[in-house]
């Protein structure tokens, strides 16, 4: 065992318009509790009116995103071993309250949409059937944002967004611009359009707080960064795709 | 809708101190510039203009505003170099199609605003980063302090059209960088007029660097 921590934990709920307020509970941790574990224990032993959201409880779905002391982190892939004392718990920043941990994370999928974040295939002319096969170079290129989970956690953890909720942000934008490197994708041209408009790649400040925080280690200010060059040669008239499938069979 | 913030957020932890720092980077590169133009102004007004300028350098107001100018500016340049070669797409050269080069001529000035701002707040940044610092040590204490620098060198070197071209865009970009970056800080600050603060600041450096440029051309 690893003695017992205190988890201050913000309570609201908005459905009664609620003003947030803290509880604090006592957890005893062994070395391999999570926060999710914690909070699981909490709401089945202590306060079964406990309101969070969880999934997998493996680091793979993204749904159990909180503030951890100020910081954006998965519940299930946070350990109370690593932390000392009382443990603050907040819902994640940068999002409406719907009761204790639980936001509204429809704003955040309205996003993608806004953002053209999805597949735009080539025309099915025989020699794309053919090139549907993706070389290992022309993965490469989308393969380092491809472990996005949809956590939100890259929000959080942005001023930009904070400041100006109508802000695309960064995994809509790492994902759009993924789309356009995709050498399966015909939909660069509408989707930098909206990119490149109001909320989009040029509101980032390339603060990097988005990728020091995401759990999968995707590092979306350079990727946005990136995008914004490519976006320039674009206008510019001077970019090209560079997918071997185009220019080979 | 985004919850509130306190507007010292970023006092929360060391990356973001860092962050607002470099965002505060900005002021310091509209100073800056501004100070250029001056000094532009006084190498083209003759020799005491140019004593008068010498004197305002050497004042410990003066000393100390390059001292805190040179902690931020070299803030920036250090996040800079770290982060400029991350940034870069891969395959960037297969990305360039290099035979349409002479296109750019016909397209920039068609460009986006948004796209042609980023592209002037980026080479002002490049600019920034890697001679802002060292011309801090120039005009903070090289030629206050050292007497390295006198008139007539200083007239041989800027008091011509080359140099008034180099000077004049200089004092633009470098200027516009910081202006941009200056109203990102006032957003982070939490106002909501960061925007029309760049603006402002944008007219005063595009009229500083032509007063800047007409004075060494003159």
């Amino acid at each position: 065992m690893h003695g017992s921590r205190t988890l201050r934990i913000a309570r609201c709920n908005a459905a009664t318009g609620g003003e947030r307020s803290f509880e604090e509970y006592s957890v005893e941790v062994s070395a391999d509790t999570s926060l999710l574990a914690a909070l699981e224990h909490i709401a089945a032993h202590k306060d079964e009116t406990l309101s969070y959201r969880s999934s997998c409880g493996h680091g793979v779905c993204g749904s159990c995103s909180m503030m951890v002391n100020g910081e954006p982190r998965l519940a299930c892939s946070t350990f109370l071993r690593d932390y000392q004392g009382t443990i603050v718990i907040e819902p994640l920043a940068g999002f409406t309250v719907l009761r204790d941990l639980n936001v509204d994370v429809d704003l955040f999928f309205d996003k993608f949409e806004q953002a053209g974040a999805y597949l735009a295939p080539l025309p099915e002319t025989a020699e794309v059937q053919r090139n549907h096969r993706q070389w290992p170079e022309d993965l490469a290129l989308i393969d380092p944002y491809s472990a996005c989970m949809l956590c939100a956690i890259c929000y959080a953890a942005c001023p930009k967004f904070r400041e100006n909720p109508s802000y695309m942000g960064p995994a809509a934008l790492v994902a759009a611009h993924r789309y356009n490197e995709d050498s399966r994708d015909d939909g660069a041209g509408f989707r930098l359009a909206r990119m490149v408009g109001e909320g989009g790649i040029f509101e980032c400040a390339a603060n990097e707080g988005c990728s020091l925080a995401c759990p999968k280690g995707i590092d979306n200010a350079a990727a946005l960064q990136g995008a914004k060059l490519l976006a320039l040669l674009t206008e510019l008239g001077i970019a090209t795709k560079p997918t071997r499938a185009r220019n080979s069979s | 809708m985004s919850t509130n913030r306190s507007p010292t957020w970023w006092l929360n932890d060391r990356h973001s101190v860092k962050y607002m720092a470099k965002q505060a980077s900005g002021l310091f590169l509209v100073l800056y510039a501004l100070l250029w133009v001056y000094f532009a102004v006084a190498v083209s007004g003759g020799h005491g203009a140019f004593e008068d300028a010498l004197a305002v350098l050497q004042s410990p107001a003066m000393l100390a505003w390059h001292a805190a100018a040179l902690a931020f500016v070299a803030v920036h340049s250090v996040t800079w170099v770290r982060f400029m070669p991350k940034a870069m797409p891969p395959r960037l050269r297969e990305r360039v199609a290099w035979r349409s080069l002479p296109l750019i001529l016909v397209r920039l000035p068609l460009a986006r605003w948004r796209i042609l701002e980023w592209l002037a707040f980026t080479i002002g940044g490049t600019i920034s980063a890697l001679l802002a610092v060292p011309l801090l040590v120039v005009t903070g204490v090289i030629i206050p302090f050292t007497g390295l620098v006198t008139y007539a060198q200083a007239q041989a070197l800027l008091h011509n059209p080359f140099a008034a071209v180099v000077t004049a865009a200089t004092i633009l970009v470098v200027g516009f960088h910081g202006a941009h970056r200056t109203g990102g800080l006032v957003g982070d600050l939490g106002f909501k007029n960061g925007r029309n603060i760049e603006r402002i600041l944008y007219s005063l450096v595009g009229l500083g660097s032509l007063v800047g440029g007409v004075a060494l051309l003159i």
